[in-house]
């Protein structure tokens, strides 16, 4: 999600920590929105791209009438953090209460890269299905030191599933592609 | 050693069921990769040493299980699951489990 480029704007980020909150909070809303716009775009991208060749389910069977020769799990996962802006509207939600607005992008971004980084895994070995996907989110903990406001947690987000190799085109209109072995019998 | 998260591998038969077998880690996070992730929470995005170290504890739990399964004698780990937990403050278990099975080529025809 972040490229090597991204660090300038951590060391940006730093010397304003000590700088007024609110030059902080304004800064980290641009950037952050300027990181999330750019993970979208990409994300949009690659799932079109792979959507092409791989189909995901979480079904634990492939569709009936496609038969495969052999499946090996596939996995990705990513840990992702929120941002100072971001931290300080959830705050601000803890008091209400109600739906934490801010957050809620990243987890959903944080999926599709999870998946992403799965179906990467399952076209490198020419798989065109994935079968049983299972999603899971986890809090892996959080930082140590520091006074409350600045401790934040980091979730985790791990997708894992099964690819397997079938004899089903996607873009046939018949799905399965024409096999002059089946006709043996 | 076949690894899915299916009931069955394509194109195999199961011919014996071993039972259970699982693995586990237990990592903590070290203080300079806090500090780093500490920066990168400050704008937001991936936190990309985290996501090497689980991806690391993990695999060493997959190890683990798959170590087990060899000594039952198994040759395939079927409807392998993970999970997450968060058992202190700065560690995380990743604990891997499945069902050891031999399994054999399915005859065509």
């Amino acid at each position: 999600m972040l490229a090597k480029g991204d660090e300038a704007f951590t060391v940006v980020i730093l010397l304003l920590t000590y700088g007024s909150p609110v030059v902080m909070l304004f800064a980290t809303w641009l950037i952050g929105r300027w990181i999330q716009d750019r993970h979208v775009k990409s994300l949009e991208r690659r799932e079109a791209d792979v959507g092409k060749r791989i189909i995901v389910t979480n079904e634990k069977r492939l569709p009936e009438g496609v038969a495969a020769t052999q499946g090996t799990m596939v996995s990705g996962s990513v840990v992702v953090g929120t941002d100072y802006f971001r931290r300080f509207l959830a705050a601000w939600r803890n008091i209400f209460g109600g739906r934490v607005g801010s957050v809620e992008p990243i987890l959903m971004r944080a999926r599709r890269e999870a998946i992403l980084r799965m179906l990467a895994k399952a076209d490198a070995q020419g798989a065109n299905f994935v079968v049983n996907v299972r999603l899971e989110t986890a809090v892996v903990g959080t930082t140590q030191g520091g006074n409350n406001r600045n401790k934040f947690s980091m979730c985790e987000v791990l997708a894992y599933g099964t690819a397997v190799k079938t004899g089903y085109d996607h873009h046939s209109p018949y799905g399965v592609t024409y096999d002059a072995r089946n006709d043996r019998n | 050693m076949y690894l899915v998260n299916t009931e069955s591998i394509p194109g195999y038969r199961v011919r014996q069921s071993l039972g259970l077998v699982q693995g586990n880690t237990i990592r903590a996070k070290h203080i300079g990769r806090d500090i780093m992730a500490g920066f990168k929470n400050i704008v937001g995005g991936e936190i990309v040493g985290y996501t090497e170290l689980l991806a690391e504890a993990r695999n060493e739990a997959t190890q683990r299980m798959i170590a087990q399964a060899q000594s039952m004698g198994a040759n395939a780990i079927v409807n392998v699951r993970y999970s997450t937990a968060s058992v202190m403050q700065a560690a995380a278990e990743m604990f891997a489990y499945g069902t050891a099975v031999i399994v054999e080529p399915e005859n065509v025809g």
